[in-house]
């Protein structure tokens, strides 16, 4: 037991004795870990608004200037029974000039328009998108409305639903690939300088053969250098992450955006370090097997 | 101790060792003599293990050497030390560090590492160097601490390829002395020179003499006396 801890404290003091080494690889790593930690980030917060704002569309149906007010308000009392929708907000020709001119702030009058607006009556749906099917939804829905006694264009925010479906499967997508390129980054800096290790201490470390060390009491200390390593990159990145989250966790919380980041959570930064832990050791045992 | 037969071993073309046979009891004591570039540190690095056997059979304190894997030769070099020709210490710590370094790899307890090492360096008269780093000390004393190393941990055998090679003759006949105790402690021991003196010292010790690789048994000095 003795030996074990003696071994592993020397572990990680070996590393100092090649300070530069350490440094440069510790920087590569930190960086490293640190593109993986910031693109983490965003992909968490991403995460987190489109749970927020799960799946809201908004469509707005317009109705010709023309159409027969009857007409129109019959097909608006069928509106809210339609697959998703939440909210129906409607507006007669009338009523869309009152919010025209409050947008105005009062400071033209509309009133002499009362009674014959030039604007078209218009309903705005709030849809909650069905997590199945987002595309074939929308789509149906659209034309639907489109299909609607009188309707002359429907406008809705297809990006929100694009963005959403597009967003989602791009993290499937990007993930593993992003997370494993940073991983085999990493393994190699960490591997490389184990070699290093190996190659400029070659000499003591035959000398230690020769005097009587089993293979395991050389090899340790090198592998405890890599998983040394790796836990001291992650966690340097981390706290740098940590730094710049600090500066810009307010940045998007502005007028209209309100978004407040929130930092990776907990699990996530010890899973990181964990990984490049175990990432770290198990490029210095390859890097001793060759 | 040591059973060798028909072991040969070649430099890529050039012929190192020829057809030898040689075997060793335990507890006695060997000069291995011959001019320079017989094959006498050839011979050494071989049964250390540090040389694979190419040809022929080698067995050391009771280890195959045709057969013993990387993973188990610390198992071999803990019951055989050796003095290499050039030392190979670690320059850039002291010398009680140097020698302390096979019984720390062993595990041995603290107290008893600081004892033996004291007590091997005032043998050797190396306990005003104790600290001196390696790379500051004369050709001769790190040829002690190299002799200091490998008795510490009272092996087995014993392999010296010339350890008195860098001594003036009283450091050597001291260093002889030193060899005999441990030999009536029960170490075998072989010791490649070519200083004459020290062969004369011993007159009970076995001599075998290596020539282009051949091996000779050469004589049993008996009632030579100085
Ligand atoms: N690493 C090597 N590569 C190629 N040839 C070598 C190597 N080591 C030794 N030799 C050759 O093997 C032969 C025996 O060398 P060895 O070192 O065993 O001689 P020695 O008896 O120890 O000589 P000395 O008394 O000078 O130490 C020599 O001819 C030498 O040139
Ligand atoms: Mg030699």
């Amino acid at each position: 037991m003795m030996v074990f801890f003696r071994l592993f404290f020397q572990g990680i003091r070996d590393l100092f004795r090649v300070p530069w080494s350490l440094c440069m690889t510790l920087a590569a790593i930190t960086l490293v870990c640190f593109l993986g930690g910031a693109f983490l980030l965003v992909l968490h917060n991403f995460n987190l608004q489109i749970e927020a704002r799960h799946g809201n569309v908004q469509f707005q149906i317009f109705w010709n200037t023309q159409a027969d007010k009857e007409e129109v308000q019959k097909t608006w009392a069928g509106l809210s029974a339609m697959e998703g929708v939440v909210n129906v907000r409607t507006f007669t020709p009338d009523q869309a000039l009152d919010v025209l001119g409050e947008s105005f702030q009062k400071n033209i009058d509309l009133d002499w328009m009362k009674g014959r607006s030039p604007l078209p009556p218009t309903a705005i749906l709030d849809c909650q998108v069905p997590d199945a099917e987002q595309t074939k939804w929308a789509q149906s829905t659209l034309s639907t409305l489109k299909a609607l006694p009188h309707v002359e264009k429907v406008s809705f925010n297809p990006l929100q639903v694009d963005l959403l479906t597009s967003w989602v499967g791009f993290t499937k997508m990007a993930f593993w690939p992003v997370i494993v390129f940073l991983l085999l980054v990493v393994a190699l800096v960490v591997g490389n300088t184990i070699k290093l290790a190996l190659l400029t201490r070659r000499e003591e470390l035959e000398i230690l053969r020769f005097v009587g060390a089993s293979r395991a009491y050389i090899q340790f200390p090198l592998l405890v250098g890599g998983l040394f390593q790796g836990v001291m990159g992650s966690a340097l990145a981390l706290g740098l992450l940590g730094l710049a989250f600090h500066f810009i966790k307010d940045l998007l919380n502005i007028p209209p955006l309100w978004i407040t980041i929130s930092f990776l959570p907990s699990m996530h930064c010890l899973t990181m370090l964990g990984l490049l832990g175990a990432v770290g050791m198990l490029s210095s045992l390859v890097a001793l097997r060759n | 101790m040591i059973s060798i037969s028909r072991l040969s071993f070649s430099f890529g073309k050039q012929l190192a060792l020829k057809d030898i046979n040689f075997s060793m009891r335990q507890g006695e004591f060997v000069f291995l003599c011959g001019p320079s570039g017989a094959g006498k540190t050839t011979f050494m690095r071989i049964l250390h293990g540090a040389l694979a056997v190419q040809r022929g059979k080698v067995d050391v304190a009771g280890y195959n050497m045709n057969t013993l894997s990387e993973n188990r030769k610390h198992f071999l070099r803990r019951d055989v030390s050796v003095v290499y020709q050039d030392f190979k210490i670690l320059p850039d710590q002291n010398v009680f560090a140097n020698v302390e370094l096979p019984l720390k790899v062993r595990g041995v307890a603290r107290h008893i590492i600081d004892k033996r090492v004291r007590a091997v360096l005032r043998s050797l008269q190396l306990d005003k160097k104790a600290q001196t780093l390696c790379e500051e000390l004369s050709g001769g004393e790190q040829q002690r601490v190299a002799v200091a190393r490998a008795v510490v941990v009272k092996p087995k055998l014993l392999l010296a390829d010339e350890p008195t090679g860098n001594l003036d003759r009283d450091l050597a006949m001291r260093m002889m002395d030193i060899f005999q105790q441990f030999h009536k402690f029960g170490t075998s021991i072989m010791i490649a020179t070519h200083n004459q003196e020290i062969l004369e010292r011993m007159p009970c010790a076995r001599i075998v003499t290596l020539e282009n690789g051949v091996m000779h048994e050469e004589r049993l000095m008996h009632g030579v006396t100085p």
